[in-house]
Formats: structure tokens, sequence, C-alpha cells
């Protein structure tokens, strides 16, 4: 019986192993997407979120922001901004917040901005360091701009490669806390088509930093 | 000399409690945990004795527990063949590598060689309850206190239970069931595998929490039956555990209870899969009144993941707003700019939704609803969220209880069977 276990243990572990080699020789190509979700490093958007657009005497545009993906233990996992009958010099502004929930430290690598229907990314901008901060997308269709979407931490500067650390270190003054605000704003061009809603969706990728 | 295992017990638990209290940044963040499992380890190995720790370990199943490891690796890769790869997050220059493999080497050989010594110690008279005992005490040192206080919701509590405690639990099952067989070398053997996979492979499978948990469950599950059969007489002797000669109605239960256990694991993970959307439906509860009277508060909504373009006015249809998920019925289609939005209204508003819903929105649409069923979970819910809110809003107050409720069933259960006298036990029994 035992044997017989022992050896059908290793005949489901030769299929499943010869299965997957299968797989990746017929498939060929063998992708490596972004960077993967870990336990102790962990990243993710929580309130205060507030968003305003610059419509002081009308109300014509509309602007809808709210964190999706919600993950454990606490917080969400992207930001989408949405708006609807945006015209040209509409410009939205939305303050979030960043949290380190794991308990390791880390930093932003990456900002992955996700276009909505109708919209690519057409370029990105990058700060004094070399860093991302603007993005300009465009129409898919008549490949021309459409909005502008800046995206600063409160000193200014690129999310990436700004530290964040674990939150007991909100009781050390000389450290960076756990929580990070930023501001995205968006501007759009004079290419906007009228009753139109155009969205992106904002994301971070982040790694272990070893202090 | 005879050491009292009190001593390793209360350490481990004032570790544990210490990881959850005290969370510190910086470098501190690895050097504190390293320093207190180096300790415990340590400790363990003075309590244990290298002679004994050698007389204890079982090479064959070590080598088995080694297998079981390789195998939970590859099908890992194997899923992510079919799923996808991701760059892991660490930090890989020689520094992060040195300060990952201080902590993961010192993290493991604390937990499992005070693991092996207190199943060694209390397992030879009730090695189930033993075993049920340290797989609890082990995953909630190793489970964040403050993931079970921020559940709030089902969606968040089915992808805490399925990636961050029940692959926990079986994991520290199986790994406590080879510390009482073959001493710490086998849990090792376990445990040490998969962890370096984990810690030290730049490349991962980016695994959906599903599948994550499925593995998770099924692997460690597969891996403590198949060292229950290749378990002999000569090992439960070697291990220190006697048993009798022809099988007892107890023992019977046991083996029972293990085909139980195993149904009761694959009927859970299939549960957290179909709540949460894995099969492709999403069971949803209805918690307001704005679709009477299709449905009803209580009522449980089926909703299948849908092609937006495939939506016609007057399917009802499952949206995200603002992030919350929305149930209402599609009045009117509109196109701008090439892309589909959908007017909406709940059935027992008097005017449509003021936002159109983009397609990126879309979960999907409503193919059944089940009236009533969901208010089971409606209540249940209900007194969870007071007593969360209650934990959540007192943190010192629920970190001392969950504290006092660990220490208490621990030290408590574990002395008041190992003070039982043995006339009440004819014989020892497995």
């Amino acid at each position: 019986m035992k044997e017989k276990a022992l050896a059908l243990l290793a005949c489901v572990f030769i299929a499943l192993s010869a299965s997957g080699f299968i797989y990746a020789q017929w498939n060929d190509l063998i992708t490596i997407s972004n960077t993967m979700e870990f336990g102790h490093l962990t990243l993710r958007f929580v309130e205060p979120l507030k968003c305003w657009d610059n419509e002081t005497t009308k109300d014509v545009g509309k602007l809808n922001c709210y964190y999706t993906d919600p993950d454990t233990p606490e917080g969400y996992k992207a930001l989408t901004v949405a708006m609807d009958n945006a015209y040209p010099h509409y410009e939205a502004h939305c303050n979030f917040t960043l949290k380190n929930v794991g308990d390791m430290t880390e930093h932003i690598t990456d900002v992955i901005i996700t276009p909505g229907t109708g919209l690519e990314v057409g370029e990105t901008y990058l700060d004094a360091n070399g860093k991302p901060i603007g993005w300009r997308l465009d129409d898919t269709v008549a490949h021309q701009q459409v909005l502008y979407i800046y995206l600063h931490n409160n000193t200014g500067m690129s999310l990436v490669c700004n530290m964040l650390w674990s939150e007991d270190d909100l009781t050390t003054p000389e450290i960076e806390p756990v929580t990070m605000e930023a501001e995205l704003i968006v501007q759009i061009t004079e290419n906007a088509q009228e009753c139109n809603i155009y969205s992106f969706t904002v994301e971070m990728n982040y790694e272990q930093v070893i202090p | 000399m005879s050491r009292n295992p009190s001593i390793i017990l209360i350490l481990v638990l004032a570790l544990g409690v210490a990881l959850n209290i005290f969370r510190p940044g910086g470098l501190l963040a690895y050097a504190f945990p390293s320093i207190c499992w180096s300790i415990i380890a340590s400790a363990a190995v003075w309590a244990y004795g290298f002679s004994n720790m050698r007389s204890h370990s079982n090479k064959r199943l070590a080598l088995m527990a080694t297998l079981i490891a390789v195998f939970q690796i590859f099908i890992l890769i194997d899923a992510g063949l079919l799923v996808g790869f991701g760059k892991s997050p660490l930090s890989f220059t020689p520094t992060g590598l040195t300060v990952n493999l201080i902590l993961v080497s010192s993290t493991l050989l604390g937990t499992e060689l005070s693991r092996a010594y207190l199943t060694k110690k209390y397992g030879k008279k009730r090695p189930v309850l033993t075993l049920g005992l340290v797989t609890l005490l082990y995953t909630f040192i190793t489970t964040s206190i403050a993931g079970f206080l921020n559940l709030t919701d089902p969606l968040t509590t089915s992808q805490f239970l399925g990636t961050g405690f029940l692959p926990i639990v079986t994991e520290n099952l199986l790994a406590s069931y080879l510390a009482l067989l073959a001493g710490p070398l086998a849990s090792l053997a376990y445990r040490a595998p998969i962890q370096a996979f984990k810690w030290f492979c730049p490349i991962l499978p980016s695994l959906p929490w599903g599948y994550e948990s499925i593995i998770g469950v099924m692997i460690p599950t597969i891996g403590f039956i198949t060292i229950s059969m290749a378990t002999t007489q000569r090992d439960l002797r070697k291990a220190g555990i006697l048993i009798e000669k022809r099988p007892s109605p107890r023992l019977r239960k046991s083996q029972k209870s293990i085909k139980g256990w195993l149904v009761i694991s694959v009927f859970m993970v299939l549960t957290v899969w179909t709540s949460t959307g894995l099969l492709g439906f999403y069971p949803t509860i209805v918690a307001s009144g704005s679709m009477r009277p299709t449905m009803d508060v209580g009522d449980i909504a089926i909703v299948l993941s849908a092609d937006p373009s495939k939506i016609q006015v007057g399917d009802v249809i499952q949206y995200w707003h603002e992030g919350e998920m929305t149930l209402h019925r599609v009045i009117a289609i509109i196109s701008q700019g090439g892309a589909r939005l959908f007017q909406t209204k709940g059935d027992d508003n008097p005017a449509p939704d003021p936002e159109l819903v983009l397609p990126a929105q879309i979960r999907g649409k409503l193919i059944l609803t089940i009236p009533k069923l969901g208010w089971i979970q409606i209540y249940l819910k209900t007194a969870i969220a007071t007593i969360w809110t209650f934990l959540s809003t007192n943190t010192t107050t629920a970190y001392a209880l969950l504290t006092a409720i660990i220490l208490t069933t621990s030290i408590y259960a574990i002395h008041a069977y190992k003070k039982r006298p043995y006339r009440h036990w004819p014989r020892r029994r497995w």
C-alpha cells in the first residue's frame, strides 16, 4: 500500500512536471508580465482620497475618482479616474494616499497608467532625476493628444524610488512615515471630444529595499 | 538532565506576541526577528540536546518531506507556466541576499527546532492533541493579528483565509506532523526548499490568489496523507510514540477523520473559489431593495462574467461604482467615441442612475436569483462585524484578548492533559 502511494505520488509528480514543460515548449514564450505580489511587501492605496476639478462657476464636466481591486489586509491595488463630458482646459485634481502595509522597507519602482477605452499612452515625461512624472494619453483613432497626467508626491518629485517605511517609523521623526500622500493632475487638451468619457487606472510596482 | 519544555513554549509565545506588536522599521525589521528566532533556535538545541536530535531524526521520512516540497515547487512552476510569471519584488543585491538569507534561515531554524522539541516533549502522550495545538501555535505566530482585525467584508475574509491563513495552517500541520514523526530534519526538509524558492528565486509564478490557495492547501494535504500512509510502526516507535498492535476503534476513527479532513478541505477551497468568482460566476448577496421586485434584500444573485459588447438592454449587470459592486438593469446603451456606455437603473428606483457605466466597470450579468438564502450571511456578517468593530476600535483589548486566548488554551490544555492520571489512559494511543 505504501509503495503504491509513493508510486502514485511519483507518477503525479512526473506527469505534472512534464505537462508544464510540454506546455512551455508548445507555447514557446514565457512572459514575465509584472512584479508579483509578496506577502511581507505590500503597498496599497488607502483613504483619504480627495478629488476636485477647476469648475468654479459652471458644472459641466463630471469627475469620478475611486479605488478599485480591494485587497487584504487593507487598502486597494488601483486608482481609477474617470471624467465625463470634460472639455478643453478642464483640469481634475486627485489627492490620494499610499501605505506600506507590509513589514519590510520598500520603494516604488514603476507607475503603471492603463488608459481606458479609446485612449493609449502617447508619451511619458521624466523629472530631473529621470523618473516618470507625467504621461500623455492619445486618442486611439485620431492619434491626437487628448489629456496629460501629472503625478507627484508631496515634495513635487516622482513617486518612483521614494522610500516608504514600515508603520512604527511614524514615531521616528528622521525617517519618512508609512504613508505617502501624492497628487494627480489631469489636463484636457483642445482635441478632447464633447460628451465623451475619458478614464484611466493607476497602479504601482514596488520592491524591497535593504536600508 | 531533564529540562522543562515550558521554557521553550513561553519563549515561542512571547516571540509571537512581540512580532505582532513590535514592528520596527529599517534594518531592525530584519534584525529583530532574526535575533529572536536565533535565541529560540539556540534554546531549543540546548533543551533538545544534539544526541537526542540525531536519534529522533528519520532520514527516510526527511527524504519524503523533501520530495513533497519539490513536488509543491514544481506545481507552483507549472501553474506559473499556465498563468504567468512575475518579477520577485525582493532585493537581489549582495546585501539584500545576505540580509534575507539571515532572516529566512534564522526563522526556519528557530521555528523547526522549537516545533520539533515541543512535539517531541508533549507528543508522546497525546500526539493528536499536540499536533493540533502546535499547528495552531505556529500558525498564529506567522499570521498577522492585524490581518484578522481588518476583515470587514466576505471578499477580503475569503482572500485572507485563502492566501494568508488556510495555506499557513496546512503547511504548519504537515511540518508539525513531520517534526513529531521524524524530528527537525524532516520539517526543515519540507519547509526549507519552499522558503528558498520563494525568497531567492528572481522570477516567481504570479498566481491569482485562488490558485495560490488551492496549491497551498492541497499539496500539504496530499503530503500529510502520503506521510501517514508511508509511516511504519517502526517509525512511530523510533519517534517514541507507542501504538497498539491491532487497530483500535480510535485508530479507525482517526483514519476516517483524515479522509473527512481531506473532503472538508476540498469543499472549503471550492467554496472559496466559487464565492470569489474563480470559476467564472460570482454569488452576490443583495444588500438593498433598489431592484425590487426582481431581487429583494437577502437574495443571492448569481452573476456570470460577460463580455460588455454582448450586453443588451434589459440585462441586469453588476459593475464597480465608487469602490463597491452595484446590480442594476441596463435601460439604454449609448455609443460615445467608439465605446459602448451603459445607462442603468434600479427597477424600484424612480430615476436612472446619474452616471453612465463604462465597459471596464462591468463584472458580469445576472443569470439566477436564489431567494432569501443570503440572510444567513447577513446575520452572521452583522454579528461578526459588531465583534470586529469592537476589536478594531480597541486594539489594545484585541491584542490582550487574543494573546490571553492563545496563552490560556495552549498552556491549560497541554498541562491539563499532562497532569491527568495515567489510570485514565489504559494504553497510550495514537
